[in-house]
């Protein structure tokens, strides 16, 4: 695969917007974790209309962050462009997001666990808890470990 | 291991002495830019296959590019 100059400044711009889309897509994540929240998540089936939509469209939305952190993004890139932007340093910086996402993940389990003991929660809460500590903290190490490795920091 | 040395490199000098941005150097090896920008300030530990590209893009050995601080 013969790499030319424009795939070089392809790739540079294109992770570039990927790691501002990643920190936006992470804070915008969470944030609507409290929203969800405020608006009440649905704790008994079967869901309502309303609520079914909100909960398959926040499913639809986990879906494509996730695809996005297995996949490091630029699905619609030329291959060589992608190649470019998945180097070595974005798929080290991707696999220490997985990394903190994982252990988010169970501490967040172990602090529902410990919570269960003081009052109820939902599988729709518990299940909402664990996917946005674990998605958004992967999503925010890797968008923070991009926005350095560009700085070469 | 108590104290695991580190990787240095002499990347950025032999760059220099060929007159060599790091985007050229990048087009030479088949790499991105990123790549090169972070192995030159030692901020990442590049795989033996970058290291070789690297190399073969100076026209160097990886010995001579690479060293144990």
């Amino acid at each position: 695969m013969t790499i030319e100059a424009k795939d070089i400044a392809g790739a540079e711009k294109g992770a570039h917007r990927r790691t501002r889309a990643l920190m936006f897509s992470a804070a915008l994540f969470l944030i609507w974790q409290g929203v969800f929240y405020k608006w009440g998540v649905p704790d008994s089936a079967p869901l309502n209309g309303p609520d079914r939509l909100k909960v398959a469209a926040w499913a639809v939305w986990a879906l494509m962050l996730l695809v996005v952190l297995a996949t490091g993004g630029g699905l619609l890139q030329s291959a060589k462009v992608r190649a470019l932007m998945n180097d070595e340093v974005a798929r080290h910086n991707r696999h220490s997001g997985l990394h903190y996402g994982f252990w988010g993940a169970m501490l967040a389990a172990f602090a529902l666990y410990g919570l269960s003991f003081f009052t109820v929660l939902s599988v729709h809460q518990t299940i909402h808890a664990l996917l946005t500590v674990s998605i958004g903290l992967a999503l925010l190490r890797y968008a923070w470990l991009e926005r350095r490795s560009e700085r070469g920091e | 291991m108590a104290n695991e040395p580190r990787l240095g490199n002499r990347l950025k000098e032999e760059r220099a002495a060929q007159g060599l941005t790091q985007a050229e150097l990048a087009l030479r090896a088949g790499l991105s830019r990123k790549t090169v920008n972070t192995v030159e300030n030692g901020v990442f530990t590049p795989s033996t296959t970058v290291a070789l590209l690297l190399a073969a893009a100076l026209g160097k050995t990886v010995e001579a590019l690479f060293f144990l601080e």
